[in-house]
Parts: structure tokens; C-alpha cells; sequence
């Protein structure tokens, strides 16, 4: 199954720093993990970076392989 | 990696003393103190992450350095910006920080200065650095930083943080690197966050300590790259979490082609829009779409002719322009500030036509419709 590492807020919100969640896109990984966490999880992942093998993805319907890893990296600018 | 300066002349007894230790690690000695002695680094912010930064950086023997902040020194920032005294309550933080930089280390030149970083004085700031660190605690300056130095072809070492948490990165253009290798803070965040998405260190809070852990990683970096010692942190972002203490890395490569409509170069906050008067609208209605950000209650009260009606929070979650027909647009709320938010957001999805109707709602129906609601 697909894994969600999440990140600051998103660990925060998901309760864990890592899960596997079965499903074969982007988006369907997303829903299934809000689903499971809730609206926190939800206005931080509509506002964090996804990362897929590094690359930002741009397109959330896009498809994951059994062993992909994806990254949720929200947002922060402090200094 | 190919160190990224060349060696400098001879050390003098004073500084083969001073610098003992760096010459004593495999990977630096001589040559590689003699390429410090020859760099030059340009940090930007001299607050949480610039403090310790510059400190290491000055005394590992960075030839040269320049810190640019417009800011005085404040109380509150005595909880981790270690750079500066008590005593320095409202003095400007650059000649604080190269007051603190020549008490450590005489022997480098540090050029402070008193500025904000914006749009006309990027390009002059950054130029003829060998590389730039990213102090800064907005996204706007960060994109500013991080576009201008991909185009002058230098590289970022750049970090954020927030509460117990750190993000950071070294972020290498071409032509130092391949194509297919070069990242920039784009890469990471292609667009520019919602404000509420990103609270500051002033909303939400930050360990003192984790400044000083990061602005350290990030001065060891700035030596990594100067002396081509180890292995800095390229293609890869370093996830740090000082509650649990625990690191972990992603890798980082280039975005997609097309992964976000192209986003057009940060300028420095607050985004600078054209500003369009409630006369100027009405009397070129049809020729323009508007845009109604406020909230569905408020849209009750009474619209614009022919507006939009979609609320702020709505308009942020888009990502791509697709829900508005093509050509000028003016956004609008109750007074300014939402439009502005989502002229920012529609901004960085690339659209290039944009005004903000000044006054808002308040003023349009003060000016053009009193038959609408005040509230």
C-alpha cells in the first residue's frame, strides 16, 4: 500500500508522522486520510506541498504505485 | 561537489592561529580556510536564523559578508536572535549583527546593511556573492530571494521554521548543476502560500534553541559548498522535528514541467496591484470581470451587477484560473484586504490582469449604488 509521510501541521493534524493507506491516486490517498483525520487534516493538506519520489505534484489525480511514498510538507516562512 | 570558491592568497600567522581548528578537520585545512578567507556571502535577515549564521560564518573566516535588514532590534527577539545585546533595543539589526561580527572575528570585512530587499535592489544586493542565505520570515522575500539567485545563477542555502520544526535546503542552480539537478524554492513551494497557511513566528511561536540548532546547519552548509567539503544538503530537504528530536529527508527534484501555471516573480510584501476607483468601475463595467470575495451572507446584502459572488476561502483552494472567464478582472471585498489575499492567490496562478476596486463594497455603495446594504 501507498504511505503518506506527513510533516509539522500534517503530523500535527494526522496524529502520526506516517501512514499506508490503500489507494491508487493522489487524490483518493488524500480523501482517505481527511476521511479518517478530519477537517484540520483537510486545510492542511489543501494548503501543503506534496511531494511524490520529490517531485511536486501538480496534478492530484495522479496515479500511486503499492510502494510509493508520499510527502506532505506544509508551508512555513519563520525566521 | 566542486568547491564553489577558489583558494585565496596565503594565511597570516594571525589567522593560521585563529583558525587552528578548521585546519586540523580533513576536508578543509589550508586550501580549504584559504577559500573562506576568499568568500564572499551574502546572508539576508539578520533575526533567528541570521544570528547564529553569521556568528559561524564570521568566525570560521568568511573573507567577506553582508547582512541586509531594514529592522531595529526587539525586545522580543532577545528569546533567540543571540546576535544582539540588550543593550541594542532599537538599534538596527545589520549594524547590531556587524557590531557582534567584528567582536568575533576582526579579520573579515562585514558591509551592513540598513534595507529592505525589494524588487529594485535585489539584483545590485545579491550580485557579486559567491552565495546567499535565506534569513528571511516571509514567503514573498523568500520567492524574491530564491528567484533572483536562480537567474544570477547562485546558489541559496535556505531554512524555515516554526514552534519545534525546521524545513531546510541548499538549493543549487544552473549552471552549477545540470538542468535536471537544479532546485529553487519553487520547486518545494511553487506558489505563493495563503497568509493564514503560513503564521508567523509571531502568531504561533518558535523554540528559541531551534534557530540557533538551524542557523547553524545552514552556516555549515555555506562551508560545505565554499570548501567542497562533505556533502550539503542538494536534491534532498532536511526535516527536522526538536520536540522528538528526530531528522528525516526528502528528496527534492525539479518540478514538472506545466506542474503549476507558470508563476510570475515574487515582488517583495504587500503584492503591489493596480487600484481601480468605484467611478473608474462604473464606467467601464461591461469591459471587465468582477469578483466578489466576500462571504455568502454579505453577498445577500447586495452585489455588484453581474459580479462573482465566490467567498475567499473558496478561491484560495483553486488551482488554475478555469472558473473565470478571460480578461481584465477586478477583485472586490468589504474594505480590501480579502481581495487583495485572493488577487495575491490568482496572481501566482498567472493571471495578469488584476485590480483591486479601492474601498471596496463600502466605497461602491457609498459612491455609485446606495440602494445596497451598509453594514
Amino acid at each position: 500500500m501507498p504511505t503518506l509521510r506527513y510533516f509539522a501541521a500534517a503530523a500535527e493534524a494526522a496524529g502520526t508522522e506516517r501512514e499506508e493507506i490503500s489507494a491508487d491516486s493522489v487524490s483518493a490517498a488524500l480523501e482517505a486520510a481527511i476521511e479518517a483525520h478530519g477537517p484540520k487534516l483537510a486545510h492542511v493538506i489543501a494548503h501543503s506541498s506534496l511531494l511524490l519520489k520529490g517531485q511536486y505534484v501538480g496534478d492530484r489525480s495522479m496515479g500511486l504505485a503499492a510502494d510509493d511514498v508520499l510527502d506532505v510538507l506544509p508551508p512555513f516562512a519563520g525566521g | 561537489m566542486k568547491p564553489l570558491v577558489e583558494i585565496g592568497p596565503e594565511l597570516d600567522a594571525d589567522a593560521l592561529a585563529r583558525y587552528s581548528r578548521h585546519l586540523l578537520v580533513p576536508g578543509i585545512g589550508i586550501e580549504g580556510q584559504r577559500r573562506l578567507a576568499n568568500a564572499s556571502v551574502c546572508v539576508v535577515g539578520a533575526g533567528g536564523l541570521g544570528s547564529p549564521v553569521l556568528l559561524y560564518l564570521a568566525a570560521a573566516g568568511v573573507g567577506s559578508i553582508t547582512v541586509i535588514d531594514h529592522d531595529v532590534v526587539d525586545l522580543s527577539n532577545l528569546q533567540r536572535q543571540v546576535l544582539h545585546r540588550t543593550q541594542d533595543l532599537g538599534e538596527p539589526k545589520a549594524l547590531s549583527a556587524a557590531r557582534a561580527v567584528v567582536d568575533l572575528n576582526p579579520l573579515i570585512k562585514i558591509t551592513p546593511l540598513i534595507s529592505e530587499l525589494n524588487d529594485d535592489n535585489v539584483v545590485d544586493v545579491l550580485s557579486g556573492h559567491d552565495l546567499v542565505i535565506d534569513g528571511t520570515d516571509n514567503f514573498a522575500t523568500r520567492y524574491l530571494v530564491g528567484d533572483t539567485c536562480a537567474d544570477l545563477g547562485m546558489p541559496v542555502v535556505w531554512a524555515a521554521v516554526l514552534r519545534f520544526d525546521a524545513q531546510i535546503a541548499t538549493f543549487m542552480p544552473e549552471p552549477l548543476v545540470a538542468a535536471e539537478d537544479a532546485t529553487s524554492l519553487r520547486d518545494l513551494f511553487p506558489m505563493l502560500p495563503p497568509p493564514e497557511a503560513t503564521p508567523s513566528c509571531s502568531d504561533a511561536g518558535v523554540l528559541g534553541m531551534l534557530t540557533g540548532q538551524v542557523g547553524s546547519i545552514m552556516a555549515g552548509e555555506a562551508i560545505k559548498l565554499i570548501t567542497g567539503a562533505g556533502e550539503p544538503l542538494v536534491g534532498r530537504v532536511l526535516l527536522l522535528d526538536s520536540a522528538s528530536m528526530r531528522m528525516r529527508e526528502v528528496p527534492l527534484r525539479p518540478r514538472p514541467v506545466g506542474a503549476v501555471a507558470s508563476a510570475p516573480k515574487a515582488t517583495s510584501a504587500p503584492e503591489r496591484f493596480d487600484a481601480i476607483t468605484p467611478a473608474e468601475l462604473a464606467a467601464q463595467r461591461d469591459a471587465v470581470t468582477v469578483l466578489d470575495v466576500r462571504e455568502p451572507g454579505e453577498h445577500a446584502l447586495g452585489l455588484i451587477d453581474g459580479a462573482h459572488a465566490i467567498p475567499l476561502d473558496e478561491v484560495l483552494t483553486w488551482e488554475d484560473l478555469g472558473a473565470l472567464p478571460d480578461g481584465p478582472l477586478v477583485v472586490t471585498c468589504k474594505l480590501g484586504p480579502r481581495a487583495r489575499r485572493a488577487a495575491t492567490h490568482l496572481r501566482s496562478l498567472g493571471h495578469a490582469d488584476l485590480s483591486l476596486l479601492s474601498g471596496g463594497m463600502v466605497a461602491w455603495t457609498e459612491e455609485i449604488d446606495p440602494s445596497l446594504i451598509r453594514y
